[in-house]
């Protein structure tokens, strides 16, 4: 999953739920791109979520979101 | 002295040209159904995808009983004593993380009308149904999952064409470690990066589950069996070693194509695990048992290794009944079920790391060296009244030891009170805990007062709570008729 619309991306957010809000306490204190333990709102899979300063990405269906 | 059955051979279910038919049907229509929620990611629609992994759904439907037939009921009981294995089985297999352990049969009950086998009223089909999806970058495990859903059908199918006398038989399962997985930890233990989980496997020693299934004929239910042993020296050709002895040809089957291939056997399972040792020893030129180097006069007493389980997870009852207490308290209040399977392991974590710090050996079997080193120190800096040193490294411990699958390392929302400390003591007796019950605090749930922070004692009977922003205090007891 990659190239997404605007509008594609922005409803992705909208249906993190909150998922793709970022707890600071939840991340690798080892390593900051990294969140383990999180169920990715779309794929439904337990991931460890990948981090950029803006953007929260699932390894298992691809999909990435703003934070 | 073997008996007949420990010698007879082995015999691959596909063999059978009409079981292989069948098997293959109920694996394209796996496959078809990983393509078919492939494309619904492809398109955005993921509403109906449902989660990998339900860890709510048990407590929901004891909830349900409650509120149905009341807790009085046979009803209920049934469903929270489902809970309570369910919790077992999660804390017996990680109390035995690193070593090997047997786990008793476990009853599939078998419902005509769906030719489906239901755990404690949870359809078994619908489990490994739901696990099937595509996982980017991991081929191998999407290859295991529709493995273990083929693996489910298989019994109805053996009983369906009638192949086998069943009450003789046990079909048989090789569940090795995954390659990514020994991968990826292999790739984490030479950068220093925390422990990741890696999908439940367990490649700090190449972990292999060893499972058969047999069929109880008069209610027509089934029994799973389980032993996990290291698969250090009972590697994938010592495997092929052994089957060939008894008369299977596995040489061209790799770690996924042979867990994928289900084999009748008459032997018990133990015997099977006598056979890869022997195997194994000879292999390696040293004497190894359940899995692992023993010295060259070591006895081996494969009898003792089932009642030793049982003594082993009798003990951990009390735990198991605490979790699944937990467990019920999360889904009563409406806890999210995506951020439930990391959350509940926590909480065994932080149970685990109780019984890990005052022993020793016990650490290394749940943890691992590094955690059971630090878990010392931490004892060391309490018994000389360090004990905000001893908070901080049990802090650093905890963040750093391995979770037990769905979780890695790190905290995921819960965070210890360690009753060592005056704080901690402090927070215990608001709480209103008593000796051994375990007190945590939940950094997920939100108090009434709209803030997170509630510190929970929780044990067997109860859940105590006391939200550390607006002081309320609430006490819960949970009635179980013990069997």
């Amino acid at each position: 999953m990659s190239m997404l619309t605007q509008e594609e991306y922005e409803h992705k957010h909208d249906n993190c739920d909150g998922l793709c809000t970022i707890d600071p306490e939840r991340v690798d204190q080892q390593d900051e791109t990294r969140m383990p333990c999180v169920t990715c709102p779309f794929c439904k899979e337990i991931v460890t979520a990948e981090l950029t300063p803006t953007t929260i990405h699932c390894p298992a269906c691809k999909i990435t979101v703003k934070r | 002295m073997a008996g007949p059955a420990e010698t007879q051979n082995y015999i691959f279910v596909d063999e059978h040209h009409d079981l292989a038919h069948a098997r293959a049907g109920v694996r394209q229509e796996a496959w078809k159904l990983v393509d078919t929620r492939q494309e619904q990611l492809d398109r955005g629609d993921t509403e109906g995808i449902p989660l990998a992994l339900d860890a709510l759904s048990t407590a929901e439907a004891a909830h349900e009983a409650a509120h149905t037939y009341g807790i009085d009921s046979d009803e209920y009981q049934e469903k929270h004593a489902g809970l309570r294995l369910d919790m077992l089985r999660l804390i017996a297999e990680w109390n035995r993380k690193l070593t090997y352990e047997y786990f008793e049969p476990v009853r599939h009950t078998f419902y005509a009308e769906t030719e489906d086998f239901y755990s404690h009223g949870l359809s078994i089909r619908q489990m490994t149904e739901n696990a099937l999806r595509p996982i980017a970058g991991n081929p191998e495990e999407v290859d295991r999952r529709v493995n273990e859903h083929v693996e489910n059908e298989t019994p109805n199918i053996v009983r369906r064409l009638g192949s086998f006398a069943l009450g003789s038989i046990g079909i048989r399962t090789v569940s090795e470690c995954t390659d990514k997985a020994i991968t990826d930890y292999a790739a984490d233990q030479q950068t220093g990066a925390t422990h990741r989980g890696y999908d439940g496997y367990v490649p700090e020693i190449k972990k292999l589950m060893l499972r058969d299934i047999r069929f109880d004929e008069v209610s027509g239910d089934r029994l799973e069996e389980q032993i996990g042993v290291s698969g250090l020296y009972i590697n994938h050709y010592v495997i092929q070693q052994a089957l060939n002895r008894r008369g299977l040809q596995a040489d061209h089957l790799d770690k996924t194509a042979l867990h994928g291939s289900q084999f009748i056997a008459e032997d018990n399972l133990l015997d099977f695990v006598a056979l890869l040792d022997k195997t194994a020893s000879e292999e390696w030129c040293t004497n190894i048992f359940m899995g692992e180097q023993v010295s060259a006069d070591f006895v081996k007493d494969y009898a003792s290794v089932k009642q030793e389980a049982k003594q082993r997870q009798e003990k951990l009852h009390d735990l198991a009944a605490t979790a699944a207490n937990f467990v019920m308290d999360l889904s009563k209040d409406g806890f999210d079920k995506r951020k439930a399977p990391a959350h509940i392991e926590d909480f065994v974590k932080l149970q685990l790391i109780q019984i890990a710090h005052g022993n020793q050996e016990a650490a290394k079997h749940i943890f691992g060296e590094e955690t059971a080193q630090g878990l010392q120190e931490v004892h060391w800096n309490v018994m000389n009244g360090n004990e905000e040193e001893a908070a901080r490294l049990l802090d650093e411990v905890i963040a750093r030891a391995p979770g037990g699958g769905a979780c890695a390392g790190g905290s995921c929302g819960l965070e210890s009170i360690h009753q060592f400390t005056a704080e901690g003591k402090k927070l215990a007796e608001a709480v209103g805990a008593k000796p051994g019950d375990i007190v945590v605090k939940d950094n997920l749930r939100v108090c009434e007062c709209g803030k997170r922070g509630i510190v929970y004692a929780y044990n067997a009977t109860k859940v105590n709570k006391f939200c550390t922003h607006c002081k309320k205090s609430e006490s819960k007891v949970s009635i179980i008729k013990q069997a």
